[in-house]
């Protein structure tokens, strides 16, 4: 059974469709949610937590409804993307009442626990309001860590924080992940979601246009060509050989380097040395332009 | 990140929870305390503070004026009006006032805000249901309502008990009317309440819902004064006298005349009406809420 289940979920608000049949099932691990502003990600992660309904569709957690049994939240965490917390609390009051909410027996302990986690000690008996962004980012995602759930849902939890403490964030989810748990992290910095998480669901205008793991989707977008960069002896000689093999849709040179547009990269890679050999060309690097995060972002949006 | 490192909970300090969960009633009991502390204002500014501190005043001024004023009356007997020299019928009558402009506070207070900040969803996505969330916030206002009116009608009580030439005959005869001055006074707050949280949930701007919640109160007390001249039905018109009326009858086993003001005085309805009318502002209040809350949490 998988920990989340996406079932032909749509959400309208009025004429307006914020969300258009997206399934998906995800089970432990970090999976990042991708999408430009707007695209539905709030949305569609409220649903997740049970805090909107869909207008048609299901969303279940462990196989229930959240919506009608929220003793599930036992076992989820939720981080909001909205920065207004409780403004007239301190920072470890705003622990020890979410603990109090989460309902657990020793709110004062958790609490301390959940700032230590996240380096707030020092700022506990500050008002939220005097807090920065990024320690209220920071804060947030201490109330959900609270109860230790198997599922946590975090909207944007790295908006505003210090690169330290991104760096903290990360490594954190990161081994939460591992751990075994379900994470699903909505960002629009691709960087960082490469680092957290392996599979993706990105989604457009509130379509999903692709789940899974990201290198996978880009291997399988075969109509693009592919984007490789070269450095060798004598570029001119090898793009006119590769061109001549029909190996390469286009190239470009700059200096010693070739940016080679290439359609079956399979063939490509695997015809390359004994191509360089039969140029008598030194090859010095190679590295593909697009296999990270975001060419896939940028080609599935556009 | 080595591979040896990968996974490590402990490098970042994360300790799992292992203790246990204790029952629901200990989170709604929560969320009462803190709405209690938000609508008396602990933690807000000091202009907020010092209207419920000058309300409170206004009410201890209304138990006060009561305690003299029918001192004297016993004293001097002659020509003091009845409900004078009996006040407690009459100690709502005259803290309707107090009653309408802390609701108007305390309700937008509470409700407004958690929807205008988007915060609800940090109480929401816990184990609890939505209607622990409403009935936190209703239990908060009708506490602070109690506090201001109902503390100072027994502090009335009491005071007219210590004054008596022997308070204990005086506890003894006028046992039942202690226990009329408690029950009319729940029954007020939670109309009240009930009212307020209706309009409230309506608005995002605590502005909006004040001024709703005292413009509809006094609208609704003029149109039916100015409709009520012949007609005693016009008077289910005024929301501020329903409650008062089902108190006069239930708790104080007398309706009076109404006095229109124009030299009228009509007949008032069967009592039954009143509660009934009472009852159905109170429910569709409260429908209003669900209703309005239906659609953005679960």
């Amino acid at each position: 059974m998988s920990v989340i289940e996406v079932e032909r979920v749509t959400k309208r608000y009025g004429e307006v469709v914020a969300v258009s049949d997206v399934s998906f099932e995800l089970g432990p691990g970090v999976t990042g949610l991708l999408g430009p502003n707007g695209a539905g990600k709030t949305t569609l992660l409220k649903m997740m937590a049970g805090l909107l309904g869909p207008t048609s569709g299901r969303v279940s957690l462990f196989g229930q409804s959240l919506r009608r049994v929220p003793q599930l939240y036992r076992r989820m965490g939720y981080c909001p993307e909205s920065e207004r917390l409780y403004e007239y609390m301190t920072g470890g009051e705003f622990l020890v009442f979410s603990a109090q909410l989460q309902l657990l027996s020793d709110p004062e302990n958790e609490a301390r626990k959940a700032l230590e986690l996240v380096n707030l000690v020092p700022e506990r008996d500050k008002k939220i309001r005097a807090y920065s962004r990024g320690m209220r980012q920071r804060l947030k995602v201490a109330q959900s860590l609270l109860h230790d759930p198997e599922v946590l849902l975090l909207d944007e939890p790295l908006k505003g924080a210090d690169p330290t403490q991104r760096r903290i964030l990360i490594d954190l989810i990161r081994a939460l992940g591992q751990r075994g748990k379900t994470i699903v992290v909505s960002s629009h910095v691709l960087y960082e979601v490469e680092r957290m998480a392996s599979q993706i669901i990105l989604i457009h205008r509130g379509r999903l246009l692709a789940f899974g793991d990201f290198r996978a989707i880009r291997e399988s977008m075969d109509d693009r060509p592919h984007r490789v960069s070269l450095r060798v002896s004598d570029p001119k000689r090898l793009a006119a050989l590769l061109t001549e093999k029909a190996l390469v849709r286009g190239v470009s040179l700059s200096g010693d380097e070739i940016v080679a547009d290439v359609s079956e990269p399979d063939v490509f890679y695997g015809q390359l040395p004994s191509v360089a050999l039969e140029a008598g060309v030194r090859l010095t690097q190679l590295v593909s332009l697009d296999e990270d995060l975001e060419s896939v972002f940028r080609y599935l949006v556009q | 990140m080595t591979e040896k490192s990968r996974g490590v909970i402990y490098d970042v300090g994360y300790r799992p929870y292992e203790g246990p969960y204790l029952g629901r009633l200990h989170a709604l009991a929560s969320l009462i305390w803190d709405d209690l502390k938000r609508g008396l204002g602990v933690k807000k500014g000091w202009k907020y503070r010092a209207i419920i501190i000058l309300l409170l005043v206004i009410e201890l001024g209304v138990f006060f004026f009561f305690l003299v004023v029918s001192q004297l009356g016993e004293l001097f007997g002659e020509g003091i009006p009845q409900f004078l020299l009996n006040p407690y019928t009459a100690f709502y009558e005259t803290s309707t006032f107090v009653l309408l402009f802390l609701s108007a506070l305390v309700a937008p207070n509470l409700l407004c805000d958690d929807r205008r900040y988007r915060v609800y969803p940090l109480y929401l996505a816990r184990p609890i249901y939505t209607y622990d969330y409403l009935l936190a916030k209703a239990g908060a206002i009708f506490g602070i309502l109690t506090l201001v009116t109902v503390g100072p009608a027994l502090l009335l009580f009491l005071g007219k008990t210590l004054l008596a030439p022997n308070a204990l005959d005086y506890l003894g005869e006028h046992q039942r009317e202690f226990w009329a001055l408690l029950a009319a006074g729940l029954l007020i707050n939670l109309f009240y309440a009930s009212f307020a949280m209706g309009i409230s949930s309506l608005t995002t701007s605590r502005g909006y819902a004040a001024g709703a919640i005292i413009g509809v109160i006094f609208f609704s007390d003029l149109v039916a004064d100015l409709l009520a001249v012949r007609n005693s039905w016009a008077q289910l018109l005024s929301l501020n006298a329903l409650p008062l009326r089902v108190k006069d009858w239930f708790f104080f086993g007398k309706l009076l005349s109404i006095e229109t003001g124009q030299g009228f005085s009509l007949e008032p309805l069967s009592p039954w009406i009143y509660l009934f009318a009472t009852l159905m502002v109170m429910a569709l209040s409260w429908m209003v809420v669900w209703l309005s809350y239906r659609r953005e949490v679960r």
